[in-house]
């Protein structure tokens, strides 16, 4: 009786044991989470949505196509917009929550301590004053109405649907949206595109080896090829009397400590991304209009970087793309017309170092001694202890602290811009003159803009405010930090987190601090013109400096040197042979390095990289997915990069961060200090043998094994959330665009033929639910390099009606 | 505790061996067990430990309480997948893997701990 009493007790304790442990242990949330039938993870399979949703703004209608793309139509701008928010938020809350969170600083909150670095570096940088600064004067701007009837779009949203999977595997629910989060969007974005710490790392570098090597990695210009602007565009020289060209040589002006620049450089937006965009005019497209081509070429995630709507309000129709939490399309086209963006490389962005007061509290300007004005903020840490962080601002902007040393940096994007307002107006335009006025307020990111209209009007236009920096008097670049002590280099009537004063005045200010928008790059209707991010303008049609950042130009020569073609042989520049353009995989790389691969390969006594050779010799350089060769160099590359900098780079303390483009690295001189004593081809034989090796092991026999949508993954790193694999041609350098390695390319391949078909596709899915058919429906065909053709009428069965609150 | 006091339990304590011993009121019992722990079960996961524990009541023995909460997981995950299956999202479901895995653990382990009740009454 006694054991049988003391079993129940034992029996009974476990199952009290269970309970109680379930209920107040952390196994509750893991229960709450993924029990069956109940578990909040499992609510997100549902992917049905309200079919009527009460509007303050009136009456709307949303239609889903095929693709889950909505087209929402109303005839109230306010009650448009609105629904927009909501299906935004309804498709891609998440990741618009994520992005807010990511550029506030507040990710650690709900991701746990990871997170705490990026946390601080975001705060010290002050997006968030930036955006709200913005936000305040976007409000009083004609987009502020609109834009504040698609905040509260996405808060009806937040209100009435099911939050995503990642909302509830994370465990928590997001806060309202406000407008300054759509600007922090903005922000993100522009910084993504524009921030760069390019200037600090080639100093250091400067230091760590010589002068001459740092020019070799981090070269300013890139020879022989050709720029956007080209004779034949009959270009002005533009800023010419203007008297801001700048001195030659100037100093190489203060370092910053290794230690400083090697933090920032974590947090630095990716520096190779580029975009390919083109307009023809309709005497060479055979048609009566232009035909505009864009594809940027972004970060490639789970959903992907663009959210594609369709919109037809009372005074315009738009279809194109927009980031999740941005109101208004981005690129696309309209009624009259279509654009698209493509990312310039120029410098908008100071860095400053002081001369500290002994308490770290106080610096010197000028004459004066300034306290830096500091606060503490409390960084909320999920699962672990709060952090602080304190927050440092001069008169430059932004004080980043770390080792000993301040730094202030100076932003374009930290002023009140009016880029919100552009993109507006953008949508409403209804001509060149129209874009033109648009991209006047197109203040930051700076951007090649171009323009197509039905009526056959063209415009490529370099958007954004560029400084002028002066030394002592003298105009000089951007490309050295410069000491903010002696008050050098200073934005002339800029203040961070204010409308700049000067951006409103007319320009002929006597010193001219800005560029004035007049004399920012521009051609009027180009028989035809492309961008890839390459340079710009020639030097010796540009009077002032507009930036050091430029791509190596490996697209936009491939690009021109297509196009050149086929206009000297007279065939039309149709759709077709674009699509053909944007479908184009040969890789500059490979064409300027595989000669001298296969001869230094061939002067080898191992059999293995003889066949090597001949198989690289043979091959057409083009990375298709087919092809053994491309797969080979694609290896080589990645070897030949680390024969070169791993084992200099970790002497001196420096990361893979500190690699340069290979553009830089194709044009380093067979003498280049670089290749140290063993030579070019014994460099680059040793890279052969290693690519080799590396391929043997790994299994793979074509591109298509190492080049696929299998890279392309969700911010959480979960694999179920991660996109299939398919094959994909491509890389980092060709038209056709896809670096599996840093999973970035093609985020929205775009041909718009005004007077025909509106091509596109995106990377993946317009859903951002987990269990919609809609996350991942476009994967394959972009793997394809097919596009979807798109409807200019809305499309779909009508799925959600939005109602006048009264009626 | 009176002979008064004592009666209803007396009463309940016969009611339940007759369920546990006879099979017509056994096989009700178990029936009711199972929908009442299926229906507490979509609304909370506790649901699951109640329905290991009504199945489990009912059995004969403690070795059969448990077996049938196991057999009250197996049903539970069956209904699930049903559940998921009917809006086609059984697929995207598997294909969490580890995720998926931890619901099926959850529902078979969740009711062997109620069922842990019969050793008590």
């Amino acid at each position: 009786m006694e054991r049988e009493t003391t079993r129940r007790a034992v029996l009974g304790a476990a199952l009290g044991a269970g309970v109680v442990g379930g209920l107040f242990s952390p196994v509750n949330s893991y229960l709450r989470q993924f029990a069956p039938l109940s578990g909040s993870v499992w609510g997100a399979s549902r992917t049905d949505r309200q079919s009527t949703v009460d509007s303050p703004y009136g009456p709307a209608e949303v239609r889903y196509d095929e693709t889950g793309v909505p087209a929402v139509t109303a005839d109230d701008e306010g009650a448009l917009y609105f629904a927009a928010g909501y299906v935004q938020a309804t498709d891609r809350l998440f990741q618009m929550d994520l992005q807010r969170r990511l550029f506030r600083g507040e990710l650690s909150a709900v991701v746990g301590s990871a997170a705490v670095d990026s946390d601080r570096f975001h705060r010290e940088m002050m997006f968030a004053e930036a955006a709200e600064a913005t936000a305040d004067h976007v409000r009083g701007t004609p987009a502020g109405p609109p834009a504040e009837a698609y905040v509260d779009g996405i808060n009806a949203a937040i209100e009435r649907e099911s939050v995503p999977v990642e909302f509830r595997l994370l465990d928590y629910e997001p806060e309202p949206w406000r407008l300054a989060d759509s600007m922090v969007v903005e922000k993100l974005i522009a910084w993504g595109l524009t921030g760069s710490f390019r200037t600090l790392r080639k100093t250091l570098v400067a230091d760590q080896f010589t002068p001459e090597m740092a020019d070799q990695l981090y070269p300013d210009r890139f020879d022989d090829r050709p720029p956007v602007v080209r004779p034949f565009h009959d270009p002005e020289t533009f800023g010419a009397g203007l008297g801001i060209d700048p001195a030659g040589e100037t100093d190489a002006g203060p370092t910053v400590q290794q230690g400083t620049v090697d933090w920032l450089t974590r947090f630095e937006p990716d520096q190779q991304l580029g975009s390919n965009s083109w307009v023809v005019g309709p005497e060479l497209a055979g048609g009566d209009s232009p035909i505009v081509g864009n594809d940027p070429h972004l970060n490639l995630q789970a959903p992907p970087v663009w959210y594609e709507m369709h919109l037809d309000g009372p005074t315009h129709r738009v279809r194109g793309v927009t980031f999740p939490g941005v109101p208004f399309i981005i690129i696309g086209e309209n009624d009259h017309g279509a654009w698209g963006f493509t990312n310039v490389g120029a410098d908008v962005v100071d860095f400053y170092t002081y001369d500290q007061g002994p308490d770290g509290e106080s610096y010197t300007y000028g004459e004066q001694t300034r306290e830096f004005d500091s606060r503490t903020e409390e960084i909320e840490v999920a699962d672990g202890s709060n952090e602080t962080v304190e927050l440092k601002q001069s008169v430059h902007g932004p004080v980043v602290t770390e080792a000993t040393q301040e730094v202030g940096v100076a932003w374009t994007g930290h002023a009140a811009t009016e880029t919100t307002l552009a993109v507006y107006e953008l949508t409403h335009s209804e001509g060149v003159t129209d874009v033109r006025d648009a991209a006047a307020k197109f203040e930051v990111p700076t951007q090649n803009l171009v323009y197509g209209n039905r009526e056959g009007g063209r415009l490529f236009q370099v958007t954004g405010r560029l400084p002028v920096r002066r030394v002592d008097g003298t105009v000089v670049g951007g490309n050295r930090v410069f000491d903010g002590s002696a008050r050098e280099a200073e934005w002339g009537g800029f203040d961070p987190f204010e409308r700049p004063p000067a951006w409103e005045s007319s320009p002929g200010d006597d010193p001219l601090s800005w560029v004035p928008f007049g004399e920012n790059p521009h051609v009027e209707d180009p028989a035809y013109l492309a961008t890839a991010n390459q340079q710009t303008v020639a030097d010796d049609r540009l009077a002032y400096y507009l930036g050091v950042s430029f791509d190596p130009g490996y697209r936009g020569e491939r690009i021109y040197t297509l196009l050149d073609e086929r206009v000297e042989s007279g065939e039309s520049l149709d759709l077709d042979f674009l699509r053909e353009v944007g479908r184009d995989t040969r890789d500059g790389r490979a064409v300027a390095l595989v000669d001298s691969l296969v001869a230094a390969a061939r002067g080898s006594e191992d059999d293995d990289l003889v066949e090597a050779a001949n198989t690289l010799d043979s091959w057409d350089r083009r990375m298709t997915v087919d092809s053994s060769a491309a797969l080979l160099f694609d290896r080589w590359m990645d070897q030949y990069r680390d024969e070169l900098f791993e084992t200099a780079f970790a002497d001196a303390d420096l990361g893979e961060e500190y690699y340069p483009a290979d553009g830089a690295i194709e044009q380093l001189p067979p003498d280049s200090a670089w290749f140290g004593p063993r030579k070019r081809d014994a460099v680059m034989r040793r890279a052969l043998r290693s690519a080799l090796d590396e391929r043997d092991a790994s299994g793979e026999a074509v591109y298509g094994d190492r080049s696929h949508t299998g890279r392309i993954g969700h911010p959480l790193g979960l694999d179920f959330l991660a996109y299939p694999e398919h094959p994909r041609a491509g890389s980092s350098e060709t038209v056709q665009n896809f670096d599996h390695e840093d999973s970035r390319g093609g985020s929205w391949e775009m041909q718009v033929d005004l007077d025909g078909e509106f091509l596109a596709v995106l990377p993946g899915g317009n859903s951002g639910r987990y269990f919609s058919e809609h996350y991942d429906d476009q994967i394959a065909r972009w793997a394809r390099g097919e596009y979807r053709s798109l409807s200019r009428t809305p499309e779909g069965d009508l799925t959600v009606e939005f109602r006048a609150e009264d009626g | 505790m009176s002979d008064d006091a004592a009666g209803p339990v007396v009463a309940a304590s016969e009611q339940l061996g007759r369920v546990r011993e006879e099979s017509g009121p056994h096989w009700v019992a178990l029936v009711v067990a199972l929908v009442v722990g299926l229906v507490l079960s979509t609304v909370h996961w506790l649901g699951l430990v109640v329905g290991g524990a009504l199945v489990g009541l009912v059995a004969a023995s403690l070795r059969r309480a448990v077996v049938a909460a196991l057999g009250f997981g197996v049903l539970v995950v069956l209904v699930w997948g049903v559940s998921l299956a009917l809006p086609g999202a059984l697929g995207a479901v598997r294909a969490t893997g580890e995720l998926a895995g931890l619901g099926v653990a959850i529902a078979l382990a969740a009711p062997v701990v109620g069922s842990l009740a019969r050793a008590v009454v």
